[in-house]
């Protein structure tokens, strides 16, 4: 990439000139692209005769370098390549160099980038987040990317993922039908759990409740023993709410899909708030609303209201992430109070449904993108592979064996004795000390099962957060998400301009429904209204979607 | 004073309207006095204390440990540097090729001289577009280059003008008997028209200063080496990471691991805004005059 000094300097000159006097000289004659030397014959040779040598993870055995569009989180800060021993490592193993181009991910910094530099055609080697699917989609037909269908006679890990896990190519292909980009997976799915007081439960003796009912009468006795506090806490709006409850009645209501949901039992895509059971769980909504159990201002809490109120211990009951068991017990245990919170089994519906949907185990918009006028392809599916292998995958979650993590007994990695952790506050941390790349790992790892309690460390005070977790697993309460769909041009415009309009007289709805402020007896009159704004056309286009999604 | 106006009864008006206006500014010090106050409060208060809404005029919980956690990031000391370095070069580029172009344009003998002021104003209007100034820029191999925030912007339009119109407005007597005295053009332009033209100097360095301390696009545009970021994208990254908006809860994700806590935003804004605080009083002045300058001639 570096130009010589004094070709430089000329050009410094001449931009001078150029833009001194007249700024206006755009040309857009940028087709003859000079960018990157051919010497992709070469290497392509190289790579096949390493191909050979399949036990040997190294790709190459002269350093190839390439230049990667990544984002960065403030709180993962990138390294630079000469003081990350991690990014050396990789060299070391692999034999690729990558050559970090950090964006904020902050805001829309990162995709306002990617964009100019996508609308441009000066796309760096490698896009490791690919932000906007449906766009790179769009350029990759047009011959802009690589396409990984490809290469996978390169790509053996890459390979079993298309085949474990069918979404990658169901929902993540282009037009054409390959896939252009290899979404970010998650193994930890979990979003929200019933988070209740467990202190309170435990002092008053009281049951976790089985059904709605007895949750019901669960809540109406901690609101008369507590009466000055808040009893069901909620933020996020309304639409939360139905969103997080409606599996359980019997019913659905995807916020990604506009209120839409796969219906299992019937295998077919509809709108939830049509639905009888659906009115049922607007009723039990608005009789705990009515009596004061779920608090008055439910719908217009905001966040940082909520972590007010529950950090302060004036909440019994919530919904909400199962991320926050931590962050609140922590809170609870450095102010000296005996507050805890803990997950609930989730009570049973009235078709015997229980449970909240996960998230997807492939994530939108988070993908690696390979150019097309990458100066060795073959090095770079490779390399991509092995960032998707298990031994790239260790190394992009734990960093580096032997030194920041071992494999345990059980086969589950374990940090050393020397990392920062809970008994060693003053260990060695993965990104200041190694330069661990935080967007580098394609795998949302589930941060707490890795060991970070070594024997002989004092056993951590509060676990409720794997407690949590557990006790969801084994409720079977984690629900497969619904399949991410794809659409083409046309249909996307129809959900455009219908689905908004849908979403929005809903939300205008449900809370005057449940506040009261319009009768309950008019919610069929509401469900005609709401069917007058095309439920029936977007319920079509989302199975024409999902029979799409079937059949492939 | 109007003529024939009773003259107690006007003392007594311009003593209300006195008070008046003092409690109106009162009011309006309170009112941006206070987030000024709060943010400082917050950057030094306990992150819990600040969670649970504690904190409104002074710090509870005092600590510094926000401060520590800034500090002691060595990205903010870097991007510090960047910025005050493109603050400068990119600010002494402006002001002499702005005042080279100034003064030639004041020249009403000068050839083309129409030609060019037509050409000028036009960018004022019209533009290429971001797209095509990103093709520009990486074909000239600026990309990732400090002069790919300081060229393109070398000379600002608006500010040409209001200097083009200052230097129209000195007398062209001196300028005539410098050259008599045996001057050329640039020796008349350096000895003569400069020292009498330091307000709209501190102005220029100042609206120029400001641009180039403020711009935080085109760095994220052209620049790609973290090690080159200014200031603004290191602000940008703390002050917007972590905001939890709906958008996020609808795909599932909200890891707390990413959410920075309110006391460490705060005491970035802090340690970024203080030396423009000190250093805007004593500018202020010259600030006020300038303005006055490029508005009202002679």
């Amino acid at each position: 990439m570096k130009k010589k000094k004094s070709i430089k300097i000329m050009r410094l000159a001449a931009i001078v000139l150029v833009v001194s006097i007249l700024p206006l000289l755009v040309s857009c004659g940028y087709n003859t692209d000079d960018r990157k030397p051919a010497s992709e014959p070469k290497s392509n040779q190289d790579a096949v005769q390493h191909d050979t040598e399949q036990d040997d993870k190294k790709i190459s055995d002269k350093v190839i370098e390439f230049d990667v569009l990544i984002g960065e989180h403030v709180s993962f800060p990138v390294t630079r390549y000469e003081d990350s021993l991690f990014l050396q490592k990789i060299t070391e193993k692999t034999g690729i160099k990558l050559n970090l181009i950090a964006v904020p991910d902050a805001g829309d910094a990162y995709k306002q980038k990617l964009n100019i530099m996508l609308n441009s055609n000066e796309i760096p080697d490698i896009i490791w987040t690919s932000k906007d699917d449906a766009l790179i989609n769009s350029l990759a037909v047009k011959g802009i990317f690589l396409s990984y269908s490809d290469y996978l006679d390169y790509t053996p890990s890459i390979k079993k993922l298309f085949e474990t896990i069918p979404d990658i190519e169901r929902s993540y292909s282009a037009s054409d039908g390959k896939v252009y980009i290899m979404p970010r997976l998650t193994t930890n799915v979990m979003s929200e759990i019933f988070m209740i007081r467990e202190d309170i439960l435990a002092k008053e003796g009281l049951k976790e409740p089985g059904t709605f009912d007895e949750f019901y009468i669960l809540l109406k006795t901690l609101k008369e023993k507590y009466p000055d506090k808040i009893t069901f806490i909620n933020r996020n709006g309304g639409e939360h709410l139905v969103n997080r409850l409606a599996y359980s009645w019997g019913s659905g209501y995807e916020t990604g899909t506009y209120g839409f949901y796969l219906n299992r039992d019937e295998d077919k895509y509809q709108y939830g708030p049509l639905d009888e059971n659906f009115k049922l769980m607007v009723e039990w909504l608005k009789k705990l609303y009515d009596e004061g159990i779920l608090d008055k201002e439910y719908a217009l809490r905001t966040t940082a209201q909520w972590e007010e109120e529950m950090s302060k211990g004036n909440a019994l009951f919530t919904v909400d992430y199962i991320d926050r068991v931590k962050s609140i017990n922590s809170g609870y245990i450095n102010n000296g109070m005996e507050a805890r919170v803990a997950a609930m089994n989730i009570p049973k519906g009235p078709t015997g449904k229980s449970g909240i949907l996960a998230k997807s185990a492939v994530m939108s918009n988070s993908g690696i993108v390979i150019s097309s006028k990458i100066s060795d392809p073959v090095a770079a599916v490779k390399f991509i592979d092995w960032i998707y292998s298990d031994d790239g995958r260790l190394m992009t979650s734990y960093g580096i064996e032997g030194e920041t993590f071992v494999i345990d007994e059980d086969g589950k990695p374990m940090l050393t004795s020397q990392m920062k952790r809970q008994a060693n506050p003053n260990g060695k941390e993965l990104v200041k000390d190694y330069g661990w790349i935080y967007y580098m790992d394609k795998y949302e790892f589930p941060v707490g099962y890795l060991k970070d309690v070594l024997p002989g460390d004092p056993v951590p005070e509060d676990d409720r957060w794997m407690f949590s977790r557990e006790k969801m697993e084994k409720a079977n309460q984690v629900i497969p998400a619904d399949p991410v769909l794809k659409f083409t041009e046309q249909q996307t415009s129809e959900l455009r301009s219908k689905c908004t309009l849908i979403q929005d007289y809903f939300k205008q709805n449900i809370d005057k429904f449940i506040m009261g402020t319009r009768p309950i007896s008019e919610y069929d009159q509401f469900v005609e209204e709401i069917k007058k704004l095309g439920v029936d056309d977007v319920a079509k286009v989302y199975n024409d979607a999902y029979s799409v999604y079937k059949g492939n | 004073m109007v003529k024939g106006y009773n003259m107690k009864k006007a003392n007594l008006y311009s003593v209300m309207f006195d008070v008046f206006i003092n409690i109106i500014l009162a009011m309006v010090v309170v009112v941006t006095l206070y987030p000024f106050l709060h943010v400082v409060s917050v950057s030094l208060s306990d992150p819990y204390a600040v969670m649970q809404n504690k904190v409104n005029f002074y710090p509870v919980g005092f600590n510094l440990n926000a401060y520590k956690s800034v500090l002691s990031n060595p990205y903010i000391w870097i991007s510090y540097k960047n910025t005050i370095v493109y603050t400068v070069v990119g600010t002494a580029v402006n002001l002499v090729l702005t005042t080279a172009m100034a003064y030639s344009l004041s020249k009403k003998y000068l050839f083309g001289r129409k030609f060019f002021s037509i050409f000028t104003t036009f960018t004022l209007f019209f533009n290429g577009g971001i797209i095509p100034n990103y093709i520009i820029i990486s074909k000239l191999g600026l990309i990732d280059s400090m002069w790919a925030l300081i060229l393109p912007i070398a000379i600002g339009t608006w500010n040409l003008m209001v200097m083009r119109n200052y230097f129209e407005g000195l007398p062209s007597e001196i300028e005539e008997s410098a050259a008599i005295d045996g001057c050329n053009p640039v020796q008349v332009l350096v000895k003569i028209v400069l020292p009498v033209s330091k307000p709209i100097f501190a102005t220029m360095t100042l609206f120029y200063a400001v641009w180039h301390w403020n711009t935080y696009f085109s760095p994220l545009l052209y620049l790609n080496d973290k090690e080159k970021y200014p200031l603004q994208i290191f602000m940008q990254q703390i002050l917007i990471t972590g905001e939890t908006s709906f958008a996020n809860t609808v795909v599932g994700i909200e890891d707390t691991n990413l959410l920075i806590s309110n006391t460490v935003k705060y005491a970035t804004i802090m340690v970024a805004i203080l030396p423009i605080i000190m250093v805007y009083p004593f500018l202020q002045k010259y600030f006020i005059k300038g303005v006055l300058i490029g508005s009202v001639k002679g």
